[in-house]
C-alpha cells in the first residue's frame, strides 16, 4: 500500500519523465552535408512509438469516410508516396482531385505544403485530405470519435504521447513523425556524393547538363529550392488553376507552383502539378520551347542522370510500408 | 502539505495577487437580441435569417497610467457561439491595477494561425479552420436569405486571413474618457458588457449586400472588409466593479 502511494506522489509531481511506458527516443537522419531541417522537433519529439503509430495511421482507411482512402491510396510507398501512373488520384464517391498527388520525402526541409504552398505547418497538412469532399470526405471530430472508440489506438497513443485521449494535435504529430522519417538520401547519385559509387559516363555527363540547366530551380541535395516558380505551363481551362496565387491573392503569383523534387522522379510520372505531361520526353519538349533547350543527345544524358536519383531503398523500405 | 506544494511549482507568487473580469457579449439588432432562425432585414432592405454566427476573440488586456498593459493569465483564445448561451459570457484572472482602458482581438494572432496544430478553443475539429489554406475563420455568419443568388437562398460569410495586405485580425479597444479609471481591487471583478451590432456585419465601412455578395470563403480583400465591419459593430455599453 505504502509502495503504491509513493510511486503516485512520483508520476504526479512528474508526469513526463516517470512514466511507466516512456517513448523510446528516436534520432532524425540526417544526411551527412544536408541543410538544417526546418521542420520544429522540439515540438514534436521523434519516438519510435510516435512513429509507428503514424504509419498505422497513414494507412488506416478509418481516416476516411467511407474506409477506402487512407493517406496511402493516393501516397504509394513504391511512387515515392505519390500516385503511380494516375494524373489525378481517386478519392470518396468515385470523385477525381484537382491535381497530382506530390510525392512525400525529406519534408523535414520543407515549410509549406501543396502545390500552391497553402499549408503553413506540416502538422496542419493532414487535415486537408482529410476534409476534402473529393478525397477522404471525413470531419475531424468524427475521424476523433472512431479512433478514440478503439482501445488498441488508445494504447498506441498513450505509448507515443503519455494520454490515451486522441487529439487533433496528437493524430497530426503522429502523422507528422511518419512522415518527417521519409528521408530518401540513398540514390546512386547520394553514393556518389559520398565517394562509395561512380557515375558512368553517360551520367556524368547528364549532370553536367543537370547542374547547367535544370539547378537553379532543382537545387541539390534537395533537387529543389522550394520556391514557387512559373514555367511557361498553360491554365488549363478546365481546372483554371491559378497556383500559388489563390492562396496569396497576388497576381506576381499566378501560375506559379511550387518546384517539386526531381529525387525519384522516374517513379512519380506523370509529371506537373496537374500532371499533364506523362513521361520526361513531353517534359523535355516543354522546356525546349521555353528558354531551356535540350537537343536529344541531352535528352537522354539527362535521363540516365534522373535516373541515379532513384533511391531504390527508401522506395522499398518495409519500415515506411503498411504490412497490413 | 509539503508534498502537496512541491507539486504546484507553477503556481508562483504572481498569482497571489488576482482580480477578475467579466466579459458579455450581446448580439444585438436594432437594440433588441439577436437570435439564430429569426428573420432580420438589413440595412439594404434585404431580409435574412442566420443559422450560424461564431467569432473568436482573445489577447484580452487592460491598460492604465502610467503606461502599462496587463495581459489576462494565459493569453487564451475563446470562440463564441450563438447556439451555446454560455458562450456569449467569458471569465478570466488579471492582475489587479488602476486602468483604462481594455483591448481585445478579434480572430485570432497571426503566428498561432501557422504554428501547427492548436487545442482548446484554437483545435480545428472546432471547424473554423481553413484547412486548404492554413489559417482560422475567425468570424463564421450563415444563413438564408431570399436576397441571396445562391442554392436554398444561402448565405455564408467565412471571415479570416493574416497575410498582407488582407489581415482581417482586428482590435476592439475602449479608453475611458478623461480622468475615468478602473480601480481594480485584488477580488474585485470588473464586469464589462460588450453589444455586437449586427447591422454593422452588412453596413459599417464597407456595404455588404446579400443579393450581391452572398459568399466568402477565402481570405481577401472581400473578408478583409467585412472584418472591418464586424470589428464596427463592438460597443462597450456598461461597465462595472464588483
Amino acid at each position: 500500500m505504502l509502495v503504491a502511494i509513493a510511486s503516485l506522489w512520483g508520476s504526479g509531481c512528474n508526469k513526463s519523465d516517470d512514466s511507466p511506458q516512456r517513448a523510446t527516443p528516436l534520432d532524425f537522419p540526417k544526411p551527412a552535408g544536408w541543410p538544417d531541417t526546418r521542420y520544429d522537433f522540439a515540438s514534436n519529439p521523434l519516438t519510435k512509438e510516435g512513429f509507428e503509430l503514424g504509419r498505422k495511421l497513414f494507412f488506416d482507411g478509418r481516416l476516411s469516410k467511407d474506409g477506402n482512402f487512407p493517406c496511402a491510396s493516393c501516397h504509394q510507398p513504391f511512387a515515392a508516396f505519390a500516385t503511380f501512373e494516375h494524373d489525378f488520384s481517386h478519392g470518396f464517391n468515385n470523385q477525381f482531385t484537382t491535381r497530382n498527388a506530390p510525392a512525400l520525402f525529406n519534408l523535414a526541409w520543407h515549410t509549406e505544403m501543396h502545390h500552391d504552398g497553402g499549408i503553413a505547418n506540416l502538422d496542419l497538412q493532414p487535415l486537408a485530405p482529410l476534409t476534402a469532399p473529393n478525397e477522404m470526405a471525413e470531419t475531424i471530430p468524427s475521424v476523433l470519435e472512431k479512433l478514440n472508440a478503439d482501445p488498441q489506438y488508445q494504447k498506441d497513443f498513450a505509448r507515443a504521447f503519455g494520454s490515451p485521449e486522441i487529439s487533433t494535435s496528437t493524430l497530426t504529430k503522429a502523422l507528422s513523425q511518419f512522415m518527417l522519417m521519409l528521408v530518401s538520401a540513398d540514390s546512386k547519385y547520394d553514393r556518389v556524393k559520398n565517394g562509395s559509387d561512380l557515375f558512368n559516363v553517360n551520367e556524368e555527363a547528364g549532370y553536367a547538363i543537370f547542374q547547367q540547366k535544370c539547378s537553379s530551380c532543382h537545387t541539390e541535395p534537395l533537387f529543389t529550392n522550394l520556391a514557387y516558380e512559373k514555367n511557361g505551363l498553360p491554365v488549363n481551362p478546365d481546372l483554371n488553376d491559378l497556383g500559388r496565387m489563390r492562396i496569396t491573392g497576388s497576381s506576381q503569383d499566378s501560375l506559379r507552383f511550387k518546384v517539386p523534387s526531381l529525387r525519384n522522379v522516374l517513379k512519380t510520372f506523370p509529371y506537373m502539378h496537374d500532371g499533364r505531361f506523362w513521361n520526361l520526353s513531353d517534359v523535355y519538349t516543354h522546356y525546349n520551347g521555353n528558354g531551356i533547350s535540350l537537343s536529344p543527345v541531352e535528352r537522354s544524358f539527362l535521363t540516365e542522370f534522373l535516373r541515379t536519383l532513384t533511391d531504390s531503398t527508401f522506395l522499398s523500405d518495409q519500415k515506411f510500408s503498411g504490412g497490413e | 502539505m509539503v508534498i502537496g506544494t512541491s507539486c504546484q511549482k507553477e503556481l508562483s507568487s504572481d498569482s497571489a495577487a488576482t482580480a477578475y473580469i467579466s466579459i458579455r457579449f450581446h448580439p444585438k439588432i436594432n437594440g433588441t437580441p439577436f437570435r439564430l432562425n429569426e428573420t432580420y432585414t438589413n440595412s439594404f432592405g434585404e431580409s435574412y435569417s442566420a443559422t450560424i454566427f461564431k467569432f473568436y476573440f482573445g489577447q484580452i488586456a487592460l491598460s492604465g497610467n502610467p503606461q502599462h498593459s496587463q495581459a489576462v493569465n494565459g493569453d487564451p483564445y475563446y470562440l463564441v457561439d450563438l447556439a451555446d448561451p454560455s458562450s456569449l459570457e467569458i471569465n478570466t484572472t488579471i492582475k489587479p491595477g488602476t486602468y483604462n482602458a481594455i483591448s481585445v482581438l478579434l480572430g485570432v494572432d497571426s503566428a498561432r494561425n501557422v504554428s501547427g496544430v492548436q487545442s482548446g478553443a484554437l483545435d480545428p475539429a472546432k471547424g473554423m479552420f481553413w484547412t486548404w489554406n492554413t489559417g482560422y475563420i475567425y468570424t463564421k455568419l450563415e444563413g438564408t436569405s431570399p436576397s441571396s443568388t445562391q442554392v436554398n437562398g444561402k448565405f455564408e460569410y467565412h471571415i479570416g486571413g493574416f497575410r498582407w495586405p488582407y489581415s482581417a485580425i482586428r482590435n476592439f479597444t475602449v479608453t475611458l474618457t478623461d480622468t475615468d479609471t478602473w480601480q481594480l481591487q485584488e477580488g474585485k471583478t470588473l464586469e464589462l458588457d460588450i453589444s455586437v451590432d449586427m447591422d454593422a456585419f452588412f453596413n459599417y465601412s464597407y456595404p455588404v449586400r446579400i443579393s450581391e455578395e452572398p459568399v466568402c470563403m477565402t481570405p481577401g480583400e472581400l473578408a478583409y472588409q467585412i472584418s472591418g465591419n464586424f470589428a464596427g459593430a463592438f460597443q462597450l455599453t456598461q461597465f462595472d466593479i464588483n
